[in-house]
Order: structure tokens, then C-alpha cells, then sequence
């Protein structure tokens, strides 16, 4: 629940960074404040992205990484899935 | 004695050429022709990346050895210096068609690079093969380490402005600090297209020299004990599928309504993270095998074969080349600085190394952090850590292209 809450808050936030950014659409604003807006939202959008992010439900898992091919195999392992050669 | 000579140079128009042009080109010809087979057997011996340095050092000698006076295709009257490989000025519809009739390469030039499309597929195939997890595993720690790392990015523009360059040029040339092919050329592109060859080809040189270079920039910046830091066990949280789908989906959006302009490169890499996260295997493969590594062979081998001796011998050559190297290493000397960061921060748990990885030249910064790093110390494991920072930096350089492609001709810096 809390994550959803988080994810809803997330897009929210990213909404708002792109209405700010693109206000141009909506209404004619002087070149300064145009640009402040537009780096403000970007900004927003951006934050609202990461907290979104942070929403999405997730296990810990470990693993073991072959030395050859870098492919990423369960911890139990022994020999690599991919090109084959021991862990 | 002499006319005998001229008379036995005619029978090969490519030498017969030495005779007619400025001994200057004919100089530059030669150092070009020696440099793509330099960069040909560099790319075999595997001191720089094969995959973009094969391709590019044959078309380089190729193109400058097959030079040779011929009908100009948009004025046939008018005899100049050319190739049978491509002609990238060709802009009006139908010298573009006469174009085609002509050079073997200009189908490819037109229809793949001159509107952008090369850097969408290669994208894709960069989506396809980036593994979210990393990012999502230690996302703070990934970005603080790419925004660092864009340094280069965001310090070479002021650099090129106040060097004589406009504030397109200096920001198409900027990018190069990203360490991103496809973002360079989709930003000259957009930016500088009358610049768009020689920034490339010195974008693709450096990023190939990244693999040998860096390690120098380790060296100076980073000592041996440090270097041989072996971090904890790797465990990373694994989001679900859908999760990262449903990620992709609402990062994409984001970013195309915030930057309309590099809607394109955002929908390419987000489509190839939907492609891997859906298992669709037949799309996974299409895209890594086909779609990837054949659009990096004829990006290698194209650019490879623009670089003839007349835009070696264009005067802003010369800066654009100095730039490229002041923006790379402003981007490494960052990262590393970032790395530093990283490394107080978390009281010396962290390899200052992985600095290095937010240099978004996926995966060869992070296979140079990796192999420093294993070499000082044989415990140390560092290439799936340095994927995060990797993965970010691709991010980051996305946004700050985005921001000078949309910025800079709006605001008219």
C-alpha cells in the first residue's frame, strides 16, 4: 500500500514537472521566468521519476558474476549458464 | 623521363591524383590512409574497440586511397575530386536520386544517417542489452557517480564558445564528454549538422581510445591501494518485469513530453528495455544480433569512410579535435572526483574506481574500472557495480542532450 503510494505520488510529481516545464503551451510568460520554470519542471519531473522509483516493490537476491563472460548466475552455482566454464 | 611517369600515373587515376592536388591533401591523404590501417590492426590487436575501429579504419584507408577525379553527380559539367563511397553533401531530393545512381554507400548515408535513424537503432540494441537492476540495486549512488561524470558535457561548452564556436557547435562538440555515440551524432545532427562528420568520426575515435586511455587517468588520479578496494557480496533487488515495463513506459513518456525533440532516442533505448523485459526471445535476438551489432558495423565503416582529406584538412578540425579530448577527460577526471564522493561517503566501503563507470561508454568504462581495479587486487570484482553507474551515465547524457537540443535554439544562447 505505502509503495503504491509512493509510485501514485511519483507520477504525480512528474506530471506536475512537465505541466511546469511546458507551461508555454498554456500561457505567454516573459523569456526569464519561461526558462525557471522550465528547468524547475524538469527538475520536478525528474524527482517524480526517482520517487516513483523507490515504489516498485523488490527482493534482495544474491548472486555469483562468471569471471569471463560477466553473466550473472544464481548463488548456488557452479559453472557459468553462458559460456560454461566454473564459477 | 617525366612525361613517361605522368603517362604511367594516368593508367591509376587514384595515383595520377597525387599529381593534381595541393601537395598539402596529398600529405593528408597518405597520413589518413597510414592512420586507417593503424586503426584497422589497433582494433585487431584489441588495444582499441574492434567492433567500431575494424569497420572504420578500412573504410578510412579506402575511402582516401580511392580518390580520383570525377563527374560533381548535382553538376556534371564540372569535374572534382571524389570517391565511388558516398558524398555527404548531397541535400536537394534530386541530387540525393543522381546521388544514389552513383555512390555504393549513399543509401545508407541518407536513409540511416543524415536523419538520425543509425542512433535509434543502436539505441534499441542499448536497451536491449542494459539490465535495469543495476540501477534500480543502488540508484542515489548511480546517478551521484553519472552526474559527476558529465562534467566533460557541461564544462566543454563555455570551453568551445569562448574558443570561436558558435553555441550549436559548442554544444553538439560537448556532448563527446558523455562518452554516448548515438547521443553525439543524434546532437550534431540536430545541432551542427554541417559539422556532423568530423564530430563524429572524432566522437567514435576518442570513445575508442577510452578502452586505452583511461587507465593513464586511473593512474594519475587514483593510487594502487585504492584501486584494489574489493566491495561486499553483490546483492541487488530485483524488480518484477512488469515492474520495470510499467518504469519504462512512465519514464519515457516523461522524458518525451518534457524534450519532444529526442523523443526519438527515448522511445528507441525505453523500446529495447520493454523488448529484453518482455521476453520476447525472436525480438531479443533480432535486436542484439541484427539491429545492434549491424548498425555499429556500417557506423564504423561509414564514418570511417566520410573522413577523406578534405574534411581532415577543414580548419576547425583542429579544435574539434582538441574539444574531444578536453571533454572526455573532463568526464573521467569527474567521475573519478564522484568516485572520491562516493568513497568518503560510505567511510571507504566504496572503490573510488567506479567513478569511472558513470562515463556512460557502456560497457567499456565499466570493463576499465573492473579491470584496474581486479589487477591491483584479484578479490576485487567490480563490473556488475560499475554497470549501475554505467547505466545511469546513458541516462544523464540522454537528459543533457535533450536539454542542449531543446534549450539552445529556443533560447538563442
Amino acid at each position: 500500500m505505502m509503495l503504491k503510494k509512493r509510485k501514485i505520488k511519483g507520477i504525480a510529481l512528474a506530471s506536475l514537472g512537465v505541466f511546469l516545464a511546458r507551461i508555454e503551451v498554456f500561457m505567454q510568460l516573459e523569456k526569464t521566468p519561461l526558462l525557471v520554470c522550465a528547468v524547475l519542471g524538469a527538475l520536478l519531473a525528474f524527482a517524480g521519476i526517482a520517487v516513483y522509483a523507490t515504489g516498485m516493490p523488490s527482493t534482495i537476491i544474491t548472486f555469483k558474476v562468471c569471471p569471463s563472460c560477466f553473466k550473472k548466475n544464481v548463488a548456488a552455482a557452479t559453472i557459468c549458464e553462458k559460456c560454461k566454464r566454473g564459477l | 623521363m617525366e612525361t613517361l611517369f605522368l603517362d604511367f600515373l594516368s593508367i591509376f587515376p587514384g595515383l595520377e591524383l597525387f599529381t593534381k592536388i595541393d601537395p598539402l591533401m596529398s600529405w593528408a591523404r597518405v597520413f589518413l590512409i597510414f592512420l586507417g590501417i593503424a586503426l584497422c590492426y589497433l582494433g585487431y590487436m584489441e588495444i582499441l574497440e574492434p567492433l567500431i575501429m575494424i569497420p572504420m579504419g578500412i573504410g578510412m584507408a579506402m575511402v582516401n586511397a580511392g580518390m580520383f577525379m570525377m563527374p560533381d553527380p548535382s553538376n556534371p559539367a564540372v569535374q572534382k575530386v571524389s570517391t565511388m563511397f558516398l558524398n555527404s553533401m548531397l541535400t536537394d531530393p534530386k541530387a540525393i536520386i543522381d546521388g544514389v545512381q552513383v555512390y555504393f554507400l549513399q543509401p545508407i548515408y541518407t536513409f540511416m544517417f543524415s536523419n538520425g535513424l543509425i542512433a535509434c537503432l543502436v539505441f534499441i540494441g542499448i536497451g536491449v542489452i542494459t539490465e535495469l537492476d543495476f540501477f534500480i540495486a543502488n540508484p542515489k549512488m548511480s546517478l551521484l557517480l553519472a552526474i559527476c561524470a558529465e562534467l566533460g558535457t557541461i564544462m566543454t561548452f563555455p570551453i568551445a564558445t569562448a574558443m570561436g564556436l558558435t553555441a550549436k557547435e559548442a554544444a553538439a562538440i560537448a556532448i563527446i564528454g558523455g562518452a554516448d555515440g548515438p547521443m553525439v551524432l543524434f546532437a550534431s545532427l540536430q545541432l551542427a549538422p554541417h559539422l556532423f562528420v568530423p564530430i563524429g568520426i572524432v566522437a567514435y575515435i576518442y570513445l575508442s581510445i577510452v578502452y586505452a586511455g583511461y587507465p593513464y587517468l586511473i593512474k594519475l588520479m587514483v593510487p594502487k591501494r585504492l584501486c584494489g578496494i574489493a566491495m561486499e557480496e553483490f546483492e541487488i533487488k530485483q524488480v518484477s518485469a512488469l515492474e520495470k515495463i510499467s518504469f519504462s513506459l512512465i519514464g519515457g513518456t516523461v522524458l518525451c513530453l518534457l524534450f519532444p525533440v529526442a523523443a526519438p532516442l527515448f522511445c528507441s533505448f525505453f523500446l529495447g528495455i520493454i523488448i529484453r523485459e518482455s521476453k520476447v526471445s525472436r525480438f531479443i535476438q533480432v535486436t542484439e544480433d541484427v539491429i545492434l551489432y549491424g548498425a555499429t558495423l556500417f557506423l564504423g565503416f561509414v564514418l570511417g569512410c566520410l573522413l577523406s582529406a578534405d574534411v581532415f584538412a577543414d580548419p576547425k578540425m583542429f579544435k574539434l579535435i582538441l574539444l574531444g579530448f578536453i571533454a572526455l577527460f573532463l568526464s573521467g577526471a569527474g567521475g573519478i572526483i564522484g568516485g572520491y564522493i562516493a568513497y568518503w561517503v560510505s567511510r571507504g566501503k566504496i572503490n573510488p574506481l567506479l567513478g569511472i563507470a558513470g562515463v556512460s561508454c557502456v560497457p567499456t568504462t565499466a570493463k576499465v574500472a573492473h579491470k584496474i581495479a581486479n589487477k591491483a587486487n584479484p578479490e576485487a570484482f567490480l563490473m556488475l557495480y560499475a554497470m549501475g553507474p554505467n547505466i545511469a551515465g546513458v541516462i544523464t547524457t540522454a537528459i543533457i542532450t535533450a536539454v542542449y537540443v531543446t534549450m539552445i535554439p529556443k533560447w538563442n544562447f
